[in-house]
């Protein structure tokens, strides 16, 4: 049911009654935060409510590299614990922007990928690294093709700014069940990722 | 900074329809909001229309040409374009790219800014599509300064067959 933001004890007792009054804690609930703890080359959600949420939203801070130029915020999803990694299982239409030289401003497609990547490698020198956030959608729908929406920004392995935005698709209709971030080579040396569904989404 | 959604209302329709309203979702309790839609399944010819009309004070879409809007088409297999217009009766959301799908056509996560205050409405989103026109990163003004109480999914052509939203308030 709708309201106006302003709850009556009518409103409450109508809402408890849908299932929708949460008090004042608001609908972003938080599944599971993974952070840094011993160098690891990936971190797996594998109880991500699917069930329970259209819409995930997940967000990556200090997402830092062992070693020097390399990836650190790739996706893949895992369908009734399987880990989906086929060679053309994604799709990918990214924007990316950077103050490389070489780079600039540059499109990256591709309809069929092992992975969801979203941006160049990232440096291990101070200050390097990355963070962004993504939207995850129909996750837990098996009639559904599993959307990602992502932005993320950092700095390259030479210290260059950089960043992307990009919408991606896993083309098969599952139930995901799993989340993985991982990086292309070698391990994190620091990480702090939380995920999220977003309550009543549709 | 935000600290928490507030869910206002959720839209599910399963019936073939050409167009579906969100009414009196804004108020002046936020001054943003945040609509999520996943669930939307196209019947038609293929490469469809999505657009969004605002609703004004008394639940009416608004159709003068008020909408400017400009984005970055992402695909998949081909170049990325650039669309963008002003006076426009309609954000079009999804240019004439949208399958006809029972997949999944597209989700949205999409803000919305000062809907409810007597100003313009200013509104961003960023688009995934199943087509290999895949998605856009988009932003838009209703340039007419007056109080907007809800939203309108539409399309020009063709049958919305399934389709669910939900507005949030941002704390």
């Amino acid at each position: 049911m709708s309201n106006t933001g302003i709850f009556s004890p009518k409103d409450i007792n109508d809402l408890t009654s849908f299932g929708q009054w949460s008090g004042m804690a608001g609908q972003l609930e938080l599944i599971e935060t993974q952070s840094f703890a011993i160098p690891v080359s990936v971190v797996d959600f594998l109880n991500i409510k699917e069930d329970q949420y259209n819409v995930h939203f997940i967000t990556l801070n200090t997402m830092k590299s062992e070693g020097d130029n390399q990836e650190v915020i790739n996706f893949r999803f895992y369908e009734n614990g399987v880990l989906e990694d086929g060679s053309n299982t994604y799709e990918r239409a990214r924007q990316t922007f950077s103050n490389i030289p070489s780079q600039n401003f540059s499109e990256s497609r591709t309809t069929s990928d092992s992975r969801i990547g979203t941006c160049f490698g990232t440096g291990n020198a101070t200050g390097e690294g990355m963070g962004g956030y993504a939207y995850f959608y129909n996750l837990g729908d098996k009639t559904k093709y599993s959307f990602c929406t992502a932005q993320v920004t950092g700095l390259s392995n030479d210290a260059h700014y950089m960043g992307s935005f990009g919408s991606y698709m896993m083309k098969q209709t599952s139930v995901v069940d799993g989340i993985r971030v991982y990086k292309n080579s070698g391990n994190y040396s620091n990480f702090d990722i939380s995920l999220y569904g977003i309550r009543f989404s549709s | 900074m935000p600290t928490s959604f507030q869910f206002i209302k959720s839209v599910k329709t399963n019936n073939s329809v050409t167009s579906v309203d969100m009414t009196d979702v804004f108020t002046t309790k936020y001054d943003m909001y945040l609509l999520t839609f996943s669930e939307l399944d196209i019947n038609g010819a293929g490469a469809e229309n999505i657009d969004l009309r605002l609703l004004d004070s008394s639940g009416s879409a608004i159709t003068a040409s008020e909408y400017d809007y400009a984005s970055l088409q992402l695909r998949y297999g081909s170049s990325f374009t650039q669309d963008r217009a002003t006076g426009q009766a309609q954000f079009l959301m999804g240019a004439g790219y949208v399958d006809a799908t029972s997949v999944g056509a597209g989700s949205v996560v999409a803000y919305f800014y000062s809907p409810a205050s007597a100003s313009y409405t200013f509104f961003q989103h960023q688009q995934v599509n199943t087509s290999s026109h895949s998605g856009q990163k988009y932003i838009g003004v209703h340039k007419s300064a007056e109080v907007i109480t809800g939203i309108q999914i539409r399309v020009d052509s063709g049958t919305i067959d399934r389709f669910g939203a939900s507005m949030y308030g941002v704390l």
